[in-house]
């Protein structure tokens, strides 16, 4: 099986050890990994922030570059999200492209969903150890419904004990532009997150959104905790 | 659902909504049942309209004519609704159902047979409502300070449900 | 309501209430609170998805149809004794309110809770013809002591705390300091059973007006409600027009609904309809109802690509799960209505150039679309008003040359890839110019980013 990674701009840039672990992992089940030359971003910041032609231009590159019929698969909630129930919606009047973006709409995934939904990964060993708690990223739960998978993978880390965080669904406070045009309400919210994380006793925080962790990292670092933060992936890879 | 089901679904909502709800088998045990609630010495309102509310009262002392002046209202009442726990009055018969409102308790009658399971139910009878209904659950209640509960706040302090048969 | 609105200042406002430490735990207590509630309320209800696609289905059909609606309504109450007045703003209702108080010598009025008459400022406005209103509403009550304006649309005193409470009652009303809800509970119902009985004039809201009996409905549960709208014989209630439900049938589904949303509850203590005036051989009922429709704006709203927004039917249940209400609070939105319904509906109302801070409110987190009981999709219309904004002109001239620069390299690899190597090597100046609380968080751009990993 072959597969088309979407790092996204955020690993590509600040995580690249995600897109690391995230080829490792596949590569792991025996999928071929193909990453497309080119790719840059989703489009989320523009379009988040009321920018639909800019977004529609994100949305259009990405298109060209990830083309065929093999599953995208990526390692953020948020972005797999922005292709799966924005582009289609952002494109639904363009002659030439409306087709593609549900093409590209069905194909995609996130990391989790594609581990659990077409891999079964869940019912292999992980080698995990120390306490892990887990936060809920709001557009993977909330617009891409994925719940469970997250929590099947982080049971199959044998070692590892999994406390859930009180509130997991709070939002990080991160929210793209939301963070830059009101970062007291950003810091704050990111606050509580860190204050949810400690109550855990967790010595380690994980999820699927590589700007969430980047706000929970920053939260918990602004506290002075020395709990830490890892994409999903990370640990799955390590726990190989 | 049987009546008895309607019943009894109809009492274990009203009392989770803190009514008192109690149940009698005849006049004699209403009037003994109203005897009990109503406070040592205090006036009492009642319409004594139906054959109901004159064998509730039958006997009671302090009875007053004005409402606005009673401690405790015991009136029959239009209906119950299950689903909620509810007793409903209206502005029938020439009812005041201010007196249900003024008094610091309110005794509530209603027979088995008006209590309608669902609100659907209830709201098919009322083809022509008249001026005021009031579906009521419960005492008054506020959580303004601080979200905690208080009960007894313009309204009753206390609502009890006598269910006859 | 009398205050200007301080909406633009939404982000200083803000600043203000995370340093308010109090507030903060208020804030938190509550939300946490309704959160509790609410889950338990709905967890009794097997068809909470049928219930609110329902809902959403019936408050659609009423604003599709909104004309006719409220030529029905207007028709059946008035056929049942009361005046209905169409008020097409602000202004216009509140001199057709104090018109018709001083036209009968009323002195002092005794107000139910009322979120459109604090939109309009209705209080102000009698107060300064001379006329006293007297907020029953013990939330409503407690800020019209402390002089301020409401900060939920249900809890409007949530804001304050037990302590603060007791030491208005003693200050302002001569009593003995207490901080227990109870107690200060009972001396509100004292003081309010005076004003009851004394007022010329009720003055209130109504949650829903129903189409086909020309009848109000009031979900309440303090008893003030009630008292305003059958004891003094002038009875004057304002809602806003697209509050109208077609039938009495309909009410079930938001009897079910309403107040689980808003407190938890699964009925509130009273839910009254009131159907017209007194009439011959009743003992009860106002023996003169004006009803006022307000416009105000809605009508606009209702044309243009925001409507569903119309459908909210004012429960909270989205301010409760709102992570930015939780931690500003209602006052920062600076006008009537906080949270996310308040951001959007503030911002049609009002106007973009009053209000434009307020669509930035909102981390797109989703947890309020998770809980509106009529499907309002508040995401989407944030979304479209972001848009609006930069269309009418109220986005920052460095914003919008920022997004062309992303719109331009997110299509051009080349250049894309040119700004990550341009990001790192400037990284400390980025740092320095955005500041700590921006560009601090983020960690430092990798030297090998992931594309130059992958072959």
């Amino acid at each position: 099986m072959r597969v088309q990674l979407f790092g996204t701009c955020m690993v590509d840039s600040f995580y690249p050890e995600v897109g690391d672990a995230t080829v490792r992992l596949l590569e792991h089940f025996g999928v071929e990994v193909v990453f497309p030359p080119g790719q840059t971003c989703c489009g989320q910041p523009a379009f988040n922030a009321g920018y639909r032609n800019e977004a529609r231009g994100a949305a259009e590159h990405f298109l060209s570059i990830f083309t065929g019929n093999d599953p995208i698969v990526t390692p953020s909630g948020s972005c797999a999200a922005m292709v799966k129930h924005h582009y289609p919606e952002l494109l639904k009047d363009d002659a030439k492209l409306a087709e593609t973006s549900r093409s590209a709409a069905g194909r995609v995934y996130e990391m989790s969903q594609f581990l659990v939904q077409v891999l079964r990964a869940h019912e292999k060993v992980f080698t995990g150890s120390g306490k892990l708690t887990y936060h809920s990223s709001c557009h993977l739960t909330r617009i891409l419904g994925v719940r469970e998978e997250p929590l099947l993978l982080i049971s199959a880390l044998q070692g590892a004990e999994f406390v859930p965080m009180p509130d997991a669904m709070r939002c990080c406070g991160f929210g793209g532009m939301f963070m830059a045009k009101l970062p007291e309400i950003s810091c704050a919210l990111a606050d509580e997150k860190a204050e949810s994380i400690m109550a855990t006793g967790a010595d380690t925080v994980t999820g699927c959104d590589s700007a969430c962790l980047m706000t929970i990292a920053d939260g918990l670092q602004r506290r002075g905790s020395g709990i830490k933060v890892k994409h999903l992936v990370q640990l799955l890879a390590e726990g190989l | 659902m049987s009546r008895e089901e309607v019943v009894a679904v109809f009492m274990e909502r009203a009392a989770l909504a803190a009514a008192g709800a109690a149940q009698v088998a005849d006049d004699a045990a209403l009037r003994d049942a109203v005897a009990l609630l109503v406070h040592e010495g205090k006036p009492v309102y009642c319409p004594a309209l139906t054959a109901l509310e004159q064998a509730a009262v039958l006997g009671l002392a302090n009875r007053v004519e004005n409402y606005a002046v009673a401690d405790a209202t015991v009136e029959e009442v239009l209906a119950g609704i299950a689903e909620t726990g509810s007793i409903v009055c209206a502005s029938v018969a020439g009812r005041a159902v201010q007196a249900s409102l003024l008094p610091s308790h309110h005794i509530a009658i209603v027979p088995s047979w008006k209590i309608y399971a669902t609100l659907e139910e209830f709201f098919a009878s009322l083809t022509s409502p008249p001026t005021n209904v009031a579906i009521i659950t419960g005492p008054s209640r506020t959580a303004d300070i601080e979200l905690t509960l208080a009960i007894g706040v313009h309204g009753p302090e206390r609502l009890d449900i006598i269910v006859t048969p | 309501m009398s205050e200007e609105q301080t909406s633009r200042n939404f982000r200083a406002n803000s600043a203000a209430s995370i340093a308010d430490s109090s507030l903060r735990a208020a804030m938190k207590n509550a939300t946490d609170t309704f959160g509790t509630r609410r889950t338990a309320a709905f967890g009794a209800i097997p068809d909470l998805e049928a219930l609110r696609d329902k809902a959403s289905e019936v408050r659609m059909q009423v604003l599709d149809y909104l004309p006719q609606y409220l030529e029905k309504f207007t028709a059946n109450a008035t056929s049942a004794g009361a005046m209905v007045h169409r008020a097409h703003d602000a202004q216009s209702a509140k001199e057709l309110i104090g018109s018709i108080l001083k036209e009968r010598g009323v002195k002092m009025a005794a107000k139910g809770k009322s979120m459109v008459s604090e939109e309009i400022g209705l209080n102000a406005h009698l107060e300064a013809a001379g006329i006293e209103v007297v907020e029953t509403d013990l939330g409503e009550y407690i800020i019209q002591l402390e002089g301020e304006t409401p900060s939920h649309i249900i809890v409007p005193a949530i804001h304050k705390n037990r302590q603060q409470v007791g030491r208005l009652f003693a200050d302002r009303l001569g009593v003995p300091y207490s901080e227990d809800p109870q107690v200060l509970t009972k001396i509100a119902r004292k003081v309010m059973r005076e004003k009851f009985l004394a007022a010329d004039a009720g003055i209130s809201g109504a949650n829903f007006a129903i189409a086909e009996s020309g009848s109000l409905v009031l979900f309440t549960n303090e008893g003030n409600g009630r008292m305003v709208t059958s004891v003094p014989k002038l009875h004057i209630a304002i809602l806003s027009v697209e509050k109208l439900l077609p039938s009495l049938a309909d009410l079930p589904t938001f009897i079910r609904l309403l107040p689980r949303s808003a407190t938890g509850q699964a009925i509130t203590s009273y839910v009254s309809l009131i159907t017209g005036t007194r009439k011959p051989g009743e003992a009860t009922g106002a023996e003169e109802l004006h009803i006022v429709l307000l416009d105000n704006g809605r009508s606009e709203i209702l044309a243009g690509e925001c409507r569903e927004m119309l459908k909210c039917i004012r429960c909270g249940a989205c301010m409760n799960v709102c992570p930015v209400y939780r931690t500003v609070g209602g006052h920062a939105y600076g006008w009537t209505y906080p949270g996310p319904m308040g951001m959007v509906l503030t911002t049609l109302l009002t106007g973009m150039e009053k209000s434009y801070p307020l669509v930035d409110a909102s981390t797109l987190c989703g947890a309020c679309v998770d809980v509106c009981p009529v499907r309002i999709p508040l995401v989407d219309l944030i979304l479209k008003l972001r848009g609006r904004r930069i269309s009418e002109g109220f986005s920052s001239s460095r914003e919008k040359l920022g997004m062309r620069f992303f719109g331009a390299a997110v299509k051009n690899p080349v250049i894309f890839y040119w700004l990550e190597r341009v990001s790192r090597l400037f990284w400390p100046v980025i740092q320095k110019l955005s500041g700590k609380n921006v560009a601090g968080r983020l960690p430092e751009p990798s030297s090998k980013p992931f594309h130059r990993r992958m072959p």
